[in-house]
């Protein structure tokens, strides 16, 4: 998951228009494979911009985390809501 | 969803569910079926993208092929989110296998019982790297399955993997594919824990 950090002065000289339009849809959380799908640009693609874009302290990434699918209760709450679909 | 005391919307939590399988199981349709968002299609013209490479043989009407992967989303609710990821079959794109599973809940193995043999690298990956996972028998084109015992001998797995039918392009079908995707994930877990849960 991606989200813009919204610095009030952020500097965006030089940045590619794909970076603007990645920012620009990021202000709320958003998923890298949301981002591909929305620009039409492969994922891999997505990963290198958004490496960028947190480099310069744009962005916060949240990686996927392996403790989460263990966590039962959460589980629990996918299953249900999956059986409310 | 969480509040993280700044005027910013916390992220929901985004669980990963994989679907794997061989070329034309139907990995693209299963997506498709479920996600509520417009799925990233990735599939190309085989005349142009595969011909050369891709093994046709019982799939000889499939006219497209998935040229890098497949995504599709299922809001539970707003703070939880499940992503869809299809794994593209062909050996080819085989080095992409790890890191879309890395942080996975699980998988579904789609198998066409016309090409049973296909779906055996997803399954003998899952198998090595301990990831919880199902197999999921597409009936498209209004097949009849053999028994799923007998399948389940052919591919030999395990009596505690589950093996269901259902039809991918069905998302009521396809729901309850995942359903016991995740209630199989909780049972690894539960007993993996030693019934501490």
């Amino acid at each position: 998951m991606v989200q813009a950090r919204g610095s009030s002065q952020p500097d965006l000289a030089d940045l590619e228009p794909e970076h603007l339009a990645l920012l620009a849809r990021c202000q709320r959380p958003m998923s890298a494979a949301d981002l591909s799908a929305a620009l039409d640009l492969p994922l891999g693609v997505i990963r290198i911009l958004l490496g960028d874009l947190r480099d310069r302290g744009l962005v916060d990434i949240d990686q996927p985390r392996p403790e989460r699918v263990r966590n039962i209760r959460l589980l629990r709450e996918v299953a249900d809501g999956l059986r409310r679909l | 969803m969480d509040y993280d005391g700044s005027d910013r919307v916390a992220a929901p939590v985004a669980v990963k569910i994989l679907v794997a399988g061989g070329f034309g199981a139907g990995k693209t349709t299963l997506v498709g079926s479920l996600t509520e968002i417009q799925p990233l299609r990735t599939e190309e013209d085989l005349s142009d993208a595969g011909t050369l490479v891709d093994e046709l043989a019982g799939v000889e009407g499939k006219q497209t092929t998935t040229v890098a992967m497949d995504f599709g989303r299922i809001a539970i609710h707003s703070g939880l989110w499940v992503y869809l990821f299809g794994m593209p079959g062909q050996q080819r794109f085989w080095f992409m296998w790890d890191d879309l599973s890395s942080g996975t809940l699980g998988a579904v193995v789609l198998a066409d019982t016309r090409r049973l043999a296909d779906c055996f690298p997803a399954i003998d990956y899952f198998e090595r790297r301990d990831t919880p996972f199902i197999v999921a028998l597409n009936c498209f084109h209004g097949r009849r399955f053999p028994d799923l015992d007998e399948v389940r001998r052919a591919l030999g797995i395990e009596a505690r993997v589950p093996i269901v039918s259902c039809d991918a392009r069905e998302g009521r079908s396809c729901r309850d594919a995942l359903v016991v995707l995740v209630e199989h994930a909780i049972d690894a877990l539960t007993a993996s824990a030693g019934g501490r849960y």
